[in-house]
């Protein structure tokens, strides 16, 4: 499979009610206990061949004594409730990964960083190896663009983790579509081409950029539609407009 | 009365960071995914024995950035895990005691001069503990000062609390399963501040009979717990008490 939707990331106040009130509306199980440093997620599977949407917040109020650009921009977006703040793709490779890497003319977060604190750590104790690209002082996410990611081993993707049982729980069945701002211009702009937005389910709605629903279709169940604002409506993306530097 | 260990409360920064630590230190796991208000927990069972009955260790941190942003009021627990330790932060912040029957907990409110929390559960939900799975924990504790607790009594006493749902309970909930994982067969003694007559002025009878409680005359409040394993050697568990590093607590009481 080549360039893919991996997964979503949803920017929570407050992740247990997210997940809380995300389940309740739509019937997707979630998984808990991940983290990594001062935020943790909470992951929604949604289905073959592999996706899932990761709801994600701030679990250390006491690393906020030292704030940084990072956290500002979680707590600025955050601030009215949930928003849509990162599309995730995914290759199989790493020579595809590095290709994009050259194409931005960046490197790559490498999956074998020893410190596990690099790392996405589950309640099991298991340490997530996963490879990403681009790198920089910011993530491309604060301009509403999407990054590639290539996990080495799958075999403990996020999307295939069990859920917690919730009531009236579906079974997901895959994304269907992914609405998100900007053309489909833009997208082939920052990926280098269109033949890589034709891969992609994507849907455009000529807003601000970034993720602004999610289709995902259930077993015996009507698709799910997931809305919710992208970041790039709380915070415009024009304060990150010198984000290469 | 039977009056018995119900439960400890640890507060943490990062939960998620201190149950990892924990299980590293004593290979006691955890579960995960409980939450209230603007708190979340991760759950140690302890196992059974006869100084504990389901006893659990519940790791709490703040998740909720906002409310904490928002609040400018006096936060007790706040203010302690903000001094630095070598626990990355981490005080015990409660001993909770558990008794069988509503009545008990009705008479120690009684005798406190306080009231039981109400059992809203099923109406008021958010009021409660919440599990991903749906399940609302129904539980009541005392006191509930509604007015202010009174001076003569310290922060760190500890609560009563009535679980009427066993099969529910929190120290029943399996765990994850985690290398080096061990077994725990209950709680065998806890260390605890101050004195037993304090301690025993609270609980309306003599500590040191009822519970497997020892006394260590610093500040009130938890400092030791001590588990049995069913594998080996017992795990202590030693964190500073929550009191110990708040020289004067009178800002955090609500005017009586």
């Amino acid at each position: 499979m080549p360039l893919h939707i991996d997964h979503i990331s949803l920017a929570s106040p407050h992740i247990f009610r997210s997940a809380d009130t995300l389940s309740k509306e739509t019937g997707l199980g979630y998984w808990t206990g991940e983290w990594l440093r001062d935020s943790s997620v909470n992951i929604v599977p949604l289905g073959p061949p592999g996706n899932f949407i990761e709801i994600s917040g701030i679990i250390d109020i006491f690393s906020l004594r030292k704030m940084d650009e990072r956290k500002q921009w979680i707590l600025d977006i955050t601030e009215t409730g949930d928003h849509f703040n990162g599309l995730c793709l995914g290759v199989d490779s790493m020579d595809e990964l590095e290709m994009f890497a050259r194409h931005w003319k960046s490197t790559v977060n490498r999956a074998d960083n020893p410190d596990p604190a690099a790392h996405f750590q589950r309640a099991n104790g298991y340490i997530l190896p996963m490879a990403s690209t681009p790198v920089g002082k910011r993530t491309v996410w604060m301009a509403g663009l999407p990054n590639v990611y290539y996990y080495p081993d799958r075999t403990y993707h996020s999307s295939g983790q069990p859920t917690h049982p919730v009531p009236n729980q579906v079974q997901p069945t895959g994304i269907k579509w992914v609405e998100v701002g900007g053309t489909a211009q833009d997208m082939a702009d920052w990926l280098g081409g269109m033949q890589y937005v034709e891969m992609l389910p994507l849907k455009f709605n000529g807003k601000s950029l970034g993720v602004w629903a999610v289709c995902v279709g259930a077993v015996d169940h009507e698709d799910i539609v997931i809305r919710r604002p992208a970041a790039s409506e709380a915070v415009p993306t024009a304060k990150f407009a010198d984000w290469r530097s | 009365m039977n009056i018995h260990i119900n439960h400890f409360s640890l507060g943490a920064r990062n939960a998620f960071e201190s149950a990892a630590r924990l299980r590293k230190e004593t290979g006691l796991s955890f579960w995960t995914g409980e939450w209230l208000r603007d708190i979340s927990c991760h759950m140690v069972p302890l196992g059974n024995g006869p100084g504990g009955k389901d006893a659990f260790i519940e790791i709490q941190c703040y998740v909720d950035a906002h409310a904490h942003l928002k609040d400018t009021r006096p936060n007790y627990r706040y203010d302690v895990l903000s001094v630095d330790n070598e626990y990355n932060g981490d005080y015990w912040t409660g001993l909770m005691l558990g008794v069988d029957s509503l009545a008990d907990l009705e008479a120690i409110a009684k005798r406190l001069g306080a009231d039981v929390t109400p059992e809203d559960s099923r109406t008021n939900p958010y009021n409660h503990f919440l599990r991903p799975d749906g399940y609302v924990l129904g539980y009541q504790s005392a006191p509930r000062f509604t007015r202010g607790r009174p001076d003569k009594w310290p922060m760190d006493m500890p609560g009563f609390y009535f679980y009427p749902d066993v099969p529910g309970r929190t120290s029943n909930q399996p765990v994850v399963a985690a290398p080096h994982m061990r077994r725990p067969a209950g709680v065998k003694w806890v260390t605890f501040g101050g004195t037993n007559e304090l301690l025993s002025d609270w609980m309306g009878q003599d500590a040191e009979k009822s519970i497997p409680v020892r006394f260590n005359g610093k500040a009130v409040g938890l400092w030791e717990v001590c588990v049995g394993m069913a594998d080996g050697e017992d795990v202590i568990i030693r964190r500073p008490a929550a009191a110990s590093v708040i020289k004067d607590d009178s800002k955090y009481r609500r005017p009586s």
